[in-house]
């Protein structure tokens, strides 16, 4: 074969391959660029030949870690390093790379040669199935909770303080962490303190530390969480539970800044981002002057409220899939999920707890279950009885809205001659609201 | 005005938000009247974007930057001028002369360099553009020099 129609041969090999390939010579300039480098990059042969490879690929890793660099200097392959690219179009392109160097028959270097791959497509799926309700740490369909992630990244960035409304076990300080996570502050200490756990003076010495002397055993000077936090972010869980005399003094630090330490008397400034939650209504307990209002107002700058479980039943399956997923790692065992009358009854539970209940359930019927999926056996056996008595409750009607409700309906499908569009429509509510309503509390139209 | 160029040693950077330093020049009257180096080797992208609104920057010259760090650039008011390749230095002049576009190739006389931006990206007008604003300027001070 002449010299001519054997580079013609392996310029028609190298184009018919499906991942991209190109060389360069020992100035950095590409000297080669088969037909999958065209498509995954959107430059031409044409265009990109005689180019520097970085002013084609922009890379991530050009200017502080080109790995076709590395290679022609240390002789050192790199097998499939994941980088991403910009394409012509400006579209950032996930791919995978392989270097080696490049030599002449004679083996001098001659320059570099790189392949790689487009991961685009595998990395939209994965998106898709790890990513699209999982936020951070947090998994949800819900739409309250859709419109939550939607902003988060907002309320991370602003750096204002963050009220956290939610009942226990809701997800409050995984939020938190998400926020903490999302904003510039993410690289400086995240620090939690559960105001509802101590006694107030000890609180107050935890919060804002304490100099040496303050008290007996204060033998040296300890730092408070406040100051531990500089830079950072503080989670204060169950602010509801904090004293008023306390109030005064976390009012200050909102207000100014600032604060003095237990037994001090100089003021020290701190610069710390306030995230606080509470499972308590906060406008009752200003209400009732539990609570003082300039405090609330000042942490209420940005306000995120979580719905109990039972408000967002969508999630039960995806939660149960998570925790068994992270049982199975951290147990060693192997199960599939949980059968279908344990989710039916998830279905029907309140979960008192919320998404921790749930969590504990699980974590329980990893201990019992010996199969490898969780049946109903495997649940508490209080649970179980628990939840038989609130539906036995339920049938019988005894609770005093709920009988109202049914009196109600009853009467109304008596004057509409039991038909129950007309009914529906009377009572001002949904055809299918009636007819589960009925069900529910055993009216016989 | 302040113009911010990132860098690739004397050239633009190829890849916006992973370039080690930038350069930021002030602009009166069509000239460059100081400059200063900022470095921002390690820094995260967010970072670096609030160290160009902090320095109350006008205008950004890079070279490929990706969607996301685009539109936070714009949506804080700074001009972006992407794709630009070559010498810093030269572009810089383009801009000066209100001759810098998207795609720029400074090594070749302000070409354009083969490139094209997709759907999200909102080309400005660029009559509008502050690099404009300061050749028109500079035009009036050389009252009738020649057009550069």
């Amino acid at each position: 074969m002449k010299e001519d129609e054997q580079y013609h041969f392996f310029n028609v090999i190298l184009d018919s391959v499906a991942d991209g390939v190109f060389t360069i010579n020992e100035k950095g300039e590409i000297t080669f660029f088969n037909r999958a480098a065209e498509q995954i990059t959107g430059f031409t042969k044409e265009e990109a030949l005689g180019h520097n490879c970085f002013d084609i690929f922009r890379a991530n890793i050009c200017q502080t870690n080109c790995a076709l660099k590395q290679t022609v200097n240390t002789g050192k392959e790199i097998i499939n390093l994941p980088i991403n690219i910009i394409n012509k179009d400006g579209k950032e392109i996930p791919i995978s790379i392989s270097t080696a160097v490049l030599r002449d028959e004679n083996g001098k270097m001659i320059g570099g040669v790189e392949t790689f791959r487009d991961l685009s497509t595998i990395e939209e799926l994965k998106k898709e199935l790890r990513q699209q309700y999982t936020f951070q740490d947090i998994v949800s369909k819900n739409h309250t909770i859709q419109e939550i992630f939607q902003i988060l990244p907002d309320i991370a960035e602003s750096n204002s303080t963050v009220l956290i409304q939610g009942p226990s076990g809701s997800g409050k300080e995984l939020f938190a962490k998400a926020i903490h996570n999302l904003s510039l502050r993410k690289d400086n200490p995240f620090i939690k303190v559960n105001c509802g756990a101590l006694p107030d003076n000890l609180l107050e010495s935890e919060l804002f530390g304490y100099i040496k002397g303050a008290f007996t055993d204060a033998k040296k000077d300890k730092p408070g969480r406040f100051a531990l936090a500089d830079g950072g972010t503080i989670f204060l869980d169950e602010i509801g539970d904090m004293s008023p005399a306390l109030q005064v003094k976390l009012l200050r630090v909102l207000q100014d800044r600032e604060y003095e330490p237990l037994g001090g008397t100089s003021t020290v400034k701190v610069d710390v981002r306030i995230v606080a939650a509470t499972n308590k209504d906060l406008v009752t307990l200003v209400q009732s002057r539990q609570f003082r209002d300039d405090l609330y107002y000042r942490l209420n700058v940005m306000k995120i409220d979580l719905p109990p479980l039972v408000r967002r039943r969508e999630d039960i399956s995806l939660l149960v899939e998570r925790f068994v997923e992270r049982f199975n790692l951290k147990t060693g065992k192997n199960l599939s999920g949980v059968s279908h009358e344990v989710m039916s009854f998830f279905m029907r539970y309140d979960f008192p707890g919320n998404v921790r209940e749930l969590e504990n359930i699980i974590e329980h019927a990893f201990v019992m279950c010996k199969g490898d999926v969780i049946e109903l056996r495997n649940l508490p056996s209080e649970l179980i009885e628990r939840s038989n008595e609130t539906l036995l409750e339920e049938k019988e009607v005894d609770r005093p809205l709920q009988r109202a409700e049914a009196e109600s309906i009853r009467k109304a499908l008596e004057k509409n001659r039991g038909n129950r569009l007309r009914t529906a429509r009377e009572l001002g509510i949904d055809r299918t609201t009636l007819w589960r309503k009925i069900k529910r509390y055993g009216i016989v139209s | 005005m302040k113009v911010a160029v990132s860098l690739f040693g004397p050239l633009v950077s190829p890849r916006f938000g992973y370039s080690p330093e930038m350069i930021l020049v002030t602009i009166e009257g069509g000239e460059v009247v100081s400059q200063e180096r900022l470095y921002t080797g390690g820094l995260s992208i967010p970072h670096i974007l609030n160290h160009l609104s902090a320095s109350k920057v006008d205008a950004l010259i890079c070279g490929g930057i990706d969607e996301f760090c685009y539109r936070q650039l714009v949506s804080r008011g700074i001009s972006v001028v992407p794709d630009v390749v070559g010498d810093a230095e030269t572009a810089l002049q383009f801009f000066l002369r209100g001759r810098l576009r998207p795609r720029t190739d400074c090594r070749r006389k302000g070409k354009r360099f083969c490139g094209g931006r997709g759907s999200w990206f909102d080309e400005p007008n660029w009559d509008a553009h502050p690099g404009k604003f300061i050749a028109e300027r500079k035009d009036d001070h050389d009252s009738g020099k020649g057009n550069l």
